[in-house]
């Protein structure tokens, strides 16, 4: 027997724990913590200690199939490289090649998403390539983009455990990213003090020192409160914001008049509990503000980033150790596929596709002519698919069905399209609807880096062969070839290629990475990576106050649907299940969708402890079991999004931020009635 | 019993003679910097003879992997099995007191009322060779006062207790008299003043560490004198990451389930325990720990209240690895200097 230990990184969420997959011949029995890793330490979430069990599950797709009258039949893998790439060809022929897309993503490696990104622009020759972070954390990258220059977190884990206050708004480390929770935990026994701000009471709001129930959606009036009382009371940092801001006088312009007194109504909160929270976070020493999808997943989100970042800058949080902002992301390769430009405006490292010299740097390197005109974001390549303009859609590793909001406009979407590729691992919703699956490898079936967090690139490293037989680089690779561009496969000689092409990670690569992997930037190729950014200076040069004001959801309640629905994440599932719903004691924790209420409606509306309800909005109905619970604010509803066939997206509303084009999954309205 | 001495030269001929003879040769072996695993090092030979600290994950995992296939199921039509079967002989070096004592346990367990074949199977063709403790392997660990560091008192064949100029060793079971036996030569009688030293060194280790009195303390839960606040706390930190089950030397339980690929597949059973609400969910969702503080009450209650009615002493040796690996710093220690 062999018996071997692969050190690679959790393929869950965007925290980058780091463990051992423990293989005994070609079977992987288990997983062993590392205690060396810089981000887990030899911690692991419910969801890390069983990672092993998806990869060799028997519904693993193994074969490439092609659809023929609507059934799929099994192929060979030249059969479907070929006709794949002979539709293509086609489409791009008959239409143009922005009639094609390309959905990366942020569950392949970074290797692979800029093979993915240089496919699609050097290859079919569109910038429409985009992927998941647009339902996620776009608002993240367009906001803190705007107030600082640089659109991820500005400081490390590590220095969680150290702070005295932790103002935790719309995140669930607990849940959502457990390991950094740890670090949470440690800081409140260390003696830091917590605010949590959430319309559910989550785990770390029992140990929090001030809890605000803020109904969802209603976030800027609250953080603008906070800083109108910071500064009336005088507790604003005079000093920072005069040497390291601008636009201080703009934005007081526009808080003045949000005392909190006045967003009582409006947020549900009692002002004396803003103003303790506001006293608290300016006056403690070490302050930073943990945000998450409760913040981005609004038709307002990149104006809830701008408004934290407005309350870091008022108070000097920010641009040094022990502060900042810490965008908690929620997939294992999210930052990492934004770095890579899997985005339709950049390439690798955030240089813009409309910069001449940067677009003609790129284009010598791949001897191709490159597009110039930005790409469209997923959002609006739902709408040209329905709209027509949009053929073809090449999605690896995403099921658009089950994640995008309200699933009936995603599906008539991708009906609409001539040829759909779905390269997957199993076979998801989305997938049922290809015309051709290419299924492709887990993460522990390949070579590569993943980016937490906090900015970190890690190695991924491969355990077992792929059990499709290639991994998806070599799929991106082998369908290039066929349409007469050849691109390297081989993962650490991309790495290099992108380290070459991007000033933001010069330093990478594989060798410097093998023992604590580096935190970008990392601008010189012995340049030992940065855990704090914008220290004593932010990277636009002086941090820009934007005046931003509270603009209430786009759907808002009225007399037939009264309450307001938010969704998330729990503990132990992840995104649309297809990963943990096949590990036996993940699933029988929580096999199936449910609804939470609180007792007083529940009491009112008569409904009883784990009953059948039916929940609806404008635009779909869902009959799930009613959780009744004190820890939710009541007027408001919450469902959680993993399960496949109870999914709580036909409800969402697929109402979308104007800049970075997140749908509203936080907040839309709906009723909930008796069967 | 008898006590010899090996010099550090013939300890790795005595290795390389074991390799020989045993298909799986588990040792400590150093994985990514600092990270000590236990591993197969037969033709490796990447092993430690001699380490500081302990593994990350308890030796239990060859005995009793995290996932597990039990037999194949040709055929679920046809009701068409056949056995897995791990007949391999293996040799365990390098294993400290507290997981020498852990196994010892678990073996009751599983070869108590009912007879666990699988475990069975692999525990009879297994060799265990331990290694004392000079030092404390992290700050965090309490074997000395669980009574199961930092020598073994029973259960290996061979236990080496390192001293300057090599190792003491003791001789335990009847395999460890038959490797004595066949590798005469390697082994010479120990000296009066080498037992001293490591009698020193031992004692060393133990200075200003004190047994508890486990029995009071069982008895302490039974009667459940512990004050509320106590488990509260416990039910605010849990985050059920099921840490504590996987890395515990002497957590034994398990579920079943089937992997099907259409009519054939494999039954496989996986580690499963206290922390989980499904692990004692009855049918009609009536759960008899419903909270967080419940279930991890259960898990210490097993530990150190009811295994100590069952064996005699409780089945926590204080390791250590459930503290370390714990998202919510829960620590089995600091709640008995509580209690």
């Amino acid at each position: 027997m062999i018996t071997k230990r692969v050190l690679t990184t959790c393929p869950y969420c965007g925290v980058g724990c780091g463990f051992y997959l423990d293989v005994r011949d070609a079977r992987i029995v288990g997983v062993i913590p590392s205690k060396s890793n810089p981000v887990s330490k030899g911690y692991l979430c419910v969801k890390g200690w069983h990672a092993h069990e998806p990869i060799q599950h028997p519904d693993r797709l193994k074969k490439p199939l092609i659809k023929e009258n609507g059934k799929f039949k099994e192929a060979s893998w030249d059969a479907a490289l070929d006709y794949v790439a002979a539709r293509l060809k086609q489409i791009k022929n008959k239409y143009g090649p922005d009639a094609l897309a390309v959905c990366a993503s942020a569950r392949c490696t970074n290797e692979e998403n800029f093979l993915m990104m240089k496919f699609s622009r050097a290859v079919l020759g569109t910038n429409n390539v985009d992927h998941c972070a647009r339902t996620c954390h776009a608002a993240t990258v367009a906001g803190l983009n705007q107030s600082f220059g640089s659109g991820a977190s500005t400081n490390s884990y590590d220095e969680l455990p150290f702070m005295d206050c932790i103002l935790i708004i719309g995140s669930n480390p607990t849940e959502a990213h457990p390991i950094v929770g740890w670090r949470v935990r440690t800081a409140i026994d260390n003696g830091a003090k917590i605010i949590v701000c959430d319309p559910r009471k989550i785990l770390v709001a029992e140990s929090a020192y001030v809890y605000i129930q803020q109904y969802p959606g209603t976030d800027i009036a609250l953080l603008n409160a906070m800083i109108n009382f910071i500064v009336t009371q005088e507790l604003h940092d005079k000093e920072f914001i005069a040497k390291r801001t601008e636009g201080f006088s703009e934005l007081w312009d526009a808080v003045k008049d949000y005392t909190p007194e006045s967003v009582e109504d409006v947020t549900g909160v009692k002002a004396e509990l803003i103003k303790q929270a506001a006293k608290l976070y300016a006056t403690s020493k070490r302050a930073c503000i943990m945000y998450s999808l409760g913040m981005t997943e609004h038709t307002v989100g990149t104006d809830n980033i701008i408004a934290m970042a407005n309350l870091a800058m008022v108070c000097g949080h920010v641009g040094r150790e022990f502060s900042g902002l810490y965008p908690m992301r929620g997939q294992n390769n999210v930052q990492g596929a934004c770095d890579m430009g899997a985005l339709p405006n950049v390439y690798s490292g955030y240089q813009p596709v409309t910069d001449e010299a940067i677009r003609k740097k790129f284009a010598d390197a791949w001897r191709v002519n490159l597009p110039a005109v930005k790409g469209l974001t997923l959002t609006d390549m739902i709408y040209k698919a329905i709209e027509g303009p949009l053929k073809c859609f090449y999605i690896i590793g995403e099921d658009q069905v089950r994640t995008d909001p309200n699933t009936h406009w995603i599906e008539q979407a991708l009906d609409s399209l001539e040829f759909l590729v779905i390269q997957e691992i199993f076979l998801s919703e989305t997938a049922k609807k290809a015309d051709v699956i290419l299924p492709g490898a887990s993460f522990a079936e390949k070579d590569g880096t993943f980016t937490c967090a906090e900015r970190r690139f890690q190695r991924v490293r491969k355990a077992i062969e792929p059990i499709s037989g290639k991994t998806d680089g070599e799929i991106i690779c082998e369908i290039a070839q066929r349409l007469g561009y050849t691109m390297e496969s081989d993962p650490e000689k991309v790495c290099d290629e992108m380290a070459s092409l991007t000033p933001l990670y010069t330093g990478v690569s594989f060798e410097r990475l093998e023992d604590n992997g580096l935190q970008w930037p990392v601008p010189e190729k012995n340049h030992p990576g940065t855990p704090v950014v914008h220290l004593g200076k932010f990277i636009r040069g002086l941090g820009k106050f934007i005046p931003v004001r509270h603009k209430p959801p786009a759907e808002v309640t009225d007399k037939e649907y009264p309450f307001i629905l938010s969704t998330g994440r729990m503990l132990f599932h992840y995104n649309t299940g297809t990963m943990t719903t096949r590990v036996a004691n993940i699933l029988r924790e929580y096999p199936r969708n449910f609804v939470q209420i609180n007792p007083a409606d529940a009491q009112r509306l008569g409904i009883k402890k784990q009953e059948r309800v039916m929940v609806r909005t404008r635009r779909g109905e869902l009959k799930v079991a009613a959780q009744i619970t004190d820890k939710i604010k009541p007027g408001v509803l919450w469902m959680p999004f993993h399960f496949s066939d109870e999914p709580t997206n036909v409800l969402t509303n697929n109402a979308f931020d104007p800049v970075c084009r997140t749908g509203e999954y936080k907040a839309c309205a709906a009723k909930i009635e008796k069967i | 019993m008898q006590r010899l001495f090996i010099t550090s030269e013939n300890l790795k001929i005595l290795v390389a003679n074991l390799k020989k003879s045993c298909d799986e040769f588990i040792a400590p072996k150093k994985e990514h910097l600092d990270d000590i695993v236990f591993a197969d090092t037969k033709n490796d030979h990447a092993e430690l003879l001699n380490y500081e600290g302990n593994s990350v994950i308890s030796p239990r995992a060859f005995l009793l992997p995290q996932t597990e296939e039990l037999f194949e199921i040709k055929s679920v039509k046809n009701a068409s099995f056949s056995p897995i079967e791990d007949k391999k002989k293996r040799i365990f070096y390098g294993l400290r007191p507290c997981d020498i004592k852990a196994l010892t346990l678990m073996r009751s367990f599983f070869s108590g009322d009912f007879i666990d074949l699988p475990y069975q199977e692999k525990y009879e063709r297994s060799t265990f060779i331990a290694l004392a403790c000079n030092r404390l392997c992290c700050d965090e660990a309490f074997c000395c006062e669980m009574d199961a560091g930092p020598v073994a008192k029973e259960g290996y064949a061979l236990q080496l207790v390192a001293i300057a100029k090599g190792y003491l060793v003791d001789v335990g079971a009847k395999e460890g008299r038959q490797i004595v036996r066949e590798n005469k030569k390697l082994f010479t009688k120990a000296k009066a003043a080498d037992a001293k030293e490591a009698a020193v060194t031992l004692r060393g280790m133990t200075k200003g560490r004190k047994r508890i009195d486990y029995k009071k303390l069982a008895k302490i839960m039974k009667e459940d004198k512990l004050k509320p606040s106590v488990w509260d706390d416990i039910g605010l930190r849990c985050v059920v990451c099921s840490g504590c089950i996987t890395l515990c030397p002497t957590c034994s339980c398990f579920g079943i389930a089937d992997r099907l690929d259409g009519d054939s597949g494999t039954r496989f059973r996986y580690c499963d325990g206290c922390p989980y609400a499904g692990f004692t969910r009855m049918a009609g969702e009536n759960t008899p720990f419903p909270l967080h503080k419940d279930r991890i009450r259960r898990f210490f209650e097993h530990k150190l209240n009811i295994d100590v009615e069952r064996y005699g002493t409780p089945s926590c040796v204080g390791c250590a690895r459930c503290i370390q690996t714990c998202p919510g710093n829960i620590s089995i220690r600091k709640f008995i200097d509580t209690v």
